[in-house]
């Protein structure tokens, strides 16, 4: 039995219609009109113990929603959650003392409280053994390297320092699965590579199965096992890095300078052209339709070439085409 | 290995004894806070001081300049004021941050980081929201009651002292259950301000005798709203006075009344976190 399992589940919320107009606002006092919005729609998933999930997709798609569920916040309209067996909208307390949680956006901690003592308020709020808490505060202080700040009130800390604080404090009851909404938004480079690497090796050393939010490509490609796309409350993909990089990311781009002038008429009709300054020349072409081994060939066995390069689609232009594909089928 | 979860639905429940530690350490907190922004907590001091000083000396000039208002003198009228503010501290202590804070706690989805934490999120948040200010007012109560009993020559012996305790506790608990009542809807963000302006203002019409007004205020102050519950009614057994209205038994009725509404309230509030956990907001 897989430690996560969504089956059909489906979320809905009730919008009230406001059209305009000083009549309509009028009107809605008395009588409210409601559309429904399907922020999830009928997904399902497992995740496995011990893995490390990437769930993106673009804003509204709904991640946060299912999360939300997910942890026992909202309880879903329809469709069935287990997490380790429980229930957590059910089962919420339950629930809540195995599983971690970190909204990068907003903050679990007390402003005015020093790092030190919001670890004795966790302990004191998740009944913590004495032992346990020990050990966790100085493995994360550690590993985290929390010691200079230890002190300082957290409205002093900077963004990366608070982060660590804030993931820091959710693994401090030993969950078993760390929940994390966008870890890394707003960090520089150094303090998100920090962060990944710490991720990793919570998942690596302590087990923990951690299933994670981004809106940053690097967070996917340097730390998950697995992705699950998601947009318009349904699945998109859900498998390997590479799979996707497959499915959604054929395309590529050669940019090509002609040794002169010359026109160049009969270029393959699998190569589009899209950019054309006269000998510098650029081309797209899906790999599905022509290698580029192929393609490159091409050039060099039918004309005068003086330069060639061939640039794969980064993971980031491979997630925006994805989006743009869904968008597209729908209309 | 997975492990079962019956095991762990018995693992480290909080329990009552876990709730008052936790309180415990809120309050540490709270105090430890005031240490860091001395200069502005001692400003609010003076500052509530000053206001409900002013209340205070309005309410003494308003009654010597009648003399006496149906019946109650000045003193009388002044230990009407001291009970209300003493119950209203009492309640505020714990539930004043507690109401305000809710519609804001779902704006900036705090409230979404408690119900991920293994507490019952009204007990969380009384504790979170303790709020140590209220001393000022308790102590100006106080000083308020006690001038009141001086001036009118009442001694209260053991028994009264008891009774006027469990009144006191009784009147807290009404103001209590209007504090949450009023906070709920600030879980679909519509916090209402004519249900705070309701209240706000009701609590002061109680700081004079309730017969001075007419049926209609006097009939929803003691059945409807039960502001009157909070000092004329029960103020009139340590006063001797028999100004009932209605029955003389509503001046033993601020307790249980006050307990009723508080549990009726605290239903409220669970169903407003129900509808926000379906709804979202």
């Amino acid at each position: 039995m897989a430690y996560i399992e969504v089956e059909n589940l489906c979320k809905e919320f009730k919008v009230v219609r406001r059209d305009k107009g000083l009549k309509s606002v009028v009107k809605s006092l008395f009588h409210r009109e409601y559309d429904t919005v399907k922020a999830v729609d009928d997904i399902s998933f497992t995740v496995n113990r011990g893995e490390l999930v990437g769930y993106i997709g673009p804003n509204g798609a709904g991640k946060s929603t299912t999360i939300k569920m997910l942890t026992g916040i909202l309880v879903p309209t329809s469709g069935r959650i287990t997490v380790d067996r429980l229930t957590p909208h059910l089962h919420r307390k339950e629930n809540a003392r195995r599983i971690g949680v970190v909204f990068g956006q907003r903050s679990s901690l007390e402003w005015d409280l020093p790092m030190e003592e919001t670890f004795d308020l966790f302990q004191k709020i998740y009944r913590i053994d004495d032992a346990v808490y020990k050990r966790n505060v100085d493995f994360y202080v550690e590993l985290l390297e929390m010691g200079s700040f230890l002190k300082r009130p957290v409205r002093q800390l900077s963004l990366g320092e608070k982060m660590r604080a804030e993931i820091a404090v959710a693994l401090l009851h030993d969950p078993e699965i760390l929940f994390l909404d966008e870890p890394t938004i707003g960090l520089d480079v150094v303090a998100k590579g920090n962060i990944r690497q710490f991720i990793k090796q919570v998942n690596a050393e302590k087990k923990v199965t951690v299933m994670l939010t981004t809106h940053d490509m690097d967070d996917i490609e340097q730390i998950c096992h697995r992705i699950i796309m998601i947009d318009r409350g349904i699945i998109l993909y859900n498998g390997s890095l590479q799979g996707f990089k497959d499915k959604y990311g054929g395309e590529y781009t050669i940019t090509v300078v002609f040794a002169d002038d010359q026109p160049v008429i009969a270029v393959d009709s699998r190569l589009k052209l899209i950019l054309d300054e006269g000998k510098r020349k650029i081309y797209t072409a899906q790999r599905s339709v022509v290698e580029t081994a192929e393609a490159l060939r091409y050039f060099i066995d039918n004309y005068q070439v003086s330069y060639l390069n061939i640039n794969e689609a980064k993971i980031e232009d491979i997630v925006a085409n994805a989006y743009k594909k869904s968008l597209m089928n729908e209309d | 290995m997975e492990s079962s979860p019956e095991k762990n639905h018995d693992l480290r429940r909080v329990s009552k004894m876990g709730y008052f530690r936790l309180y415990l350490q809120f309050i540490k907190i709270r105090l430890t806070s005031i240490l860091s922004y001395r200069g502005s907590f001692f400003a609010g001091v003076i500052a509530q001081m000053l206001s409900y000083g002013a209340g205070f000396f309005t309410t003494w000039l308003l009654v010597t300049a009648f003399n006496e208002l149906n019946g109650w003198t000045p003193y009388e009228v002044l230990l009407l004021y001291g009970m209300n503010l003493l119950s209203y501290a009492l309640a505020a202590f714990f539930f004043f941050n507690f109401a305000q804070d809710i519609e804001e706690l779902v704006i900036n989805g705090r409230l979404d980081g408690v119900l991920t934490k293994p507490v019952n999120p009204f007990f969380y948040l009384v504790c979170n929201g303790f709020n140590v200010a209220y001393f000022s007012h308790v102590t100006l109560a106080l000083f308020t009651i006690i001038v009141s009993f001086k001036g009118l020559g009442i001694g209260l012996g053991p028994g009264m002292l008891l009774m006027f305790a469990v009144s006191i506790l009784g009147a807290a608990l009404i103001h209590a259950a209007a504090m949450i009542m009023t906070s709920v809807t600030g879980f679909w963000m519509l916090r209402i301000s004519f249900a705070d302006l309701l209240y706000w203002n009701l609590r002061d019409f109680i700081n004079y005798p309730l017969s001075i007004y007419n049926k209609i205020v006097q009939i929803i102050l003691t059945f409807i709203l039960p502001y009157a519950l909070i000092s004329f009614y029960p103020s009139q057994l340590f006063l001797g006075k028999e100004d009932y209205l209605f029955h003389p038994a509503l001046t033993y009725a601020t307790f249980p009344v006050g307990l009723c509404l508080f549990l009726l309230a605290y239903r409220f509030w669970q169903y407003g976190i129900d509808r926000y956990q379906g709804t979202g907001s």
